[in-house]
């Protein structure tokens, strides 16, 4: 299901694009890491609220703010379905939205398994 | 790591973006600049910053909820005007697309210059050479 909205060859984390990005801070990447990750509960809460509710302005600055962090923290697969989300609240098609949430769930939890556990 | 900027003075930087990830991280790079920072989360804080304080640059992100960062900088724009000579603080655009179509609405909003996400340390030291090159050494 994935593979409809993300394209294959991009990487939950592309580490050496975000440490070069950051200096090569590794200890500031992680941490900033963290501290998306800390966030995820949060805003898929939102996400999932504002998409059964079609309440499209929260929808789409959700799935903006998210596409913007990841795009800072080159999480490559959650930027993409965040654009595709996006972009699904921009033209209000809550048809597949539902589909998109699930993806985004699954690379949601994707990256978090990468992360050292708590 | 620290980046080798020698200032005149500390350069004051207002960070205006929503996301909090971002601002941490813009915050974090731009001390290790050396610059004094705050980081606020709005437009509309934005325009009550740039009113009651000193600043030398301002970070604004594009799509905030509320006062966006297109308003919040055509009001800054406006409110320059009748300051007596005119100002002009640098408005560098944190945008995440770099759609003709939002470059243009940048431009015309009144912004001096366009980063797109990701931030790196690299775009950061290019935009202190573009805008803050009187503060330098």
């Amino acid at each position: 299901m994935s593979e409809e909205y993300i394209p294959e060859t991009l990487l939950v984390l592309d580490k050496a694009t975000a440490l070069e990005n950051f200096c090569d801070n590794s200890e500031l990447l992680d941490e900033m890491l963290q501290y998306f990750a800390d966030g995820i509960p949060e805003k898929l809460k939102n996400l999932k609220t504002s998409i059964a509710a079609k309440d499209y302005p929260v929808w789409i600055s959700t799935a903006h703010l998210i596409k913007g962090e990841a795009a800072t923290l080159c999480l490559q697969r959650i930027n993409a379905v965040a654009l595709k989300l996006e972009q699904a609240g921009k033209h209000q098609e809550p048809a597949e939205a539902e589909a998109m949430l699930a993806v985004m769930e699954k690379e949601m939890q994707a990256f978090a398994n990468t992360l050292p556990k708590k | 790591m620290t980046h080798d900027f020698k200032w005149k003075t500390a350069p004051a930087v207002l960070i205006a973006d929503d996301s909090m990830v971002n601002r941490k991280i813009m915050e974090s790079f731009l001390q290790q600049f050396g610059c004094s920072v705050k980081t606020i989360s709005n437009g509309e804080q934005a325009l009550q910053q740039f009113t009651s304080s000193r600043w030398d640059l301002i970070f604004m992100d594009v799509n905030m909820p509320g006062m966006d960062g297109l308003e919040a900088t055509a009001r800054i724009r406006e409110a320059e005007k009748q300051n007596n000579p005119p100002s002009h603080i640098p408005i560098v655009a944190l945008t995440g697309g770099i759609m003709p179509d939002e470059q243009r609405k940048c431009y015309e909003a009144g912004m001096d210059e366009i980063i797109a996400k990701p931030l790196s340390m690299e775009n950061l030291s290019s935009v202190f050479k573009n805008n803050l090159s009187h503060l330098i050494h």
